[in-house]
């Protein structure tokens, strides 16, 4: 008898493995799995990038991020020592402006914060695509993605910095942490104004 | 256009890709006493009671092999305008396939025993007959499930 599957392929030793008997345990346990409740399952329905500026635990919207690495040499530009510009960073070949945050959350810190040599070891450099276009930023830690349900989301109290309260839509609470999370589509635009 | 890959018996059949809401691992379904055999029973899918049908029972009169190809094609069913859920358990339901749906000719064999056999195309690996979901449940079946009585 032929097998009509390429001999040796992929596809045929995934087949090979799909084709084994199932047994009562197994069968149980996709039963459950497949009736447990929307409850247990869909709740958790938004995701947070979380990371750390200074003090401060915040938020982006998980789709903005495009990747985490290590952080690495900022080429300045000259003439540009103001504004939110910190200079030029290579990733992967491709030449990135790398932002300062800190300037938008606790003004009268300069662009080039003093921090970047207490904690060397859990910075990172965030790669963030919007828009087409890609920019930079330093995190001094940074988590990850958080998957959470929305409904545990606090808003922002009046009384809040307001500096950080303007591009904090909501707050999440994280751990013993409280996130705060972004707007990135104004977070990058006020950004971009700075740029100039 | 896509579709999903089943095997009934040593053949196989496709239902297109848009019909089909989930593709489940095989469950131990509730079952349903005095229902046609090809009613596989009902399960639990997130807290809805839905009924599942047995493909290779309805078509060949076997129950479908245990196996970890076999799995519960969801599709939503078209009873009287209105869409109700429904589970199909295919064996070999782990492929798919990209094919113009105007390359499917007649398979010139009309068998009135299974209205939802539609046409056929060929590929390097044999014939594939496009199975219409809609046309999948005898009538019979079909008000067993989704037709209860009102009770007032």
């Amino acid at each position: 008898m032929t097998d009509p599957r390429p001999t040796g392929s992929v596809a045929s030793l995934v087949a090979e493995l799909l084709d084994r008997a199932l047994d009562d345990a197994e069968l149980r346990e996709a039963t459950k799995h497949v009736a447990r409740t929307a409850a247990s399952r869909e709740l958790l329905t938004r995701s947070t990038f979380i990371f750390r500026l200074g003090p401060e635990w915040l938020g982006l919207p998980s789709s903005v991020i495009g990747e985490v690495v290590e952080t690495r040499a900022i080429h300045t530009l000259p003439h540009r020592r103001e504004g939110a510009m910190r200079g030029l960073v290579n990733v992967r070949g491709q030449l990135t402006i790398c932002l300062a945050l800190e300037p938008l959350f606790q003004p009268g810190t300069p662009a080039t914060p003093g921090g970047a040599r207490q904690n060397p070891v859990s910075r990172r450099l965030v790669v963030v695509a919007m828009q087409g276009q890609r920019l930079a930023f330093e995190a001094d830690e940074v988590h990850g993605s958080h998957r959470f349900d929305p409904d545990i989301l606090r808003s922002v109290p009046a009384t809040i910095a307001k500096s950080v309260a303007s591009f904090t839509t909501e707050l999440l609470p994280w751990d013993d942490h409280t996130v705060g999370l972004l707007d990135a589509e104004l977070l990058f635009h006020a950004l971009g104004r700075r740029l100039g | 256009m896509l579709f999903l890959l089943f095997q009934l018996g040593e053949d196989r059949y496709a239902i297109e890709a848009a019909k089909v809401a989930a593709v489940l691992p095989l469950v131990v379904p509730k079952a349903i006493p005095g229902a046609p055999a090809a009613v596989a029973g009902a399960f639990d899918y997130h807290g809805t009671l839905v009924p599942l049908i047995d493909l290779s029972q309805l078509a060949l009169g076997r129950s479908a092999q245990p196996r970890r190809s076999t799995r519960i094609i969801m599709v939503e069913y078209l009873v009287d305008g209105d869409t109700k859920p429904l589970g199909l358990i295919a064996e070999n339901a782990s492929e798919t396939l990209v094919r113009d749906p105007a390359e499917f000719v007649p398979s010139g064999v009309r068998s009135d025993g299974a209205p939802y056999l539609g046409p056929i195309v060929s590929d390097s690996r044999g014939i594939v007959q496009w199975v219409q979901t809609d046309h999948l449940l005898p009538d019979g079946v079909r008000d067993l499930l989704f037709k209860q009585p009102v009770v007032s």
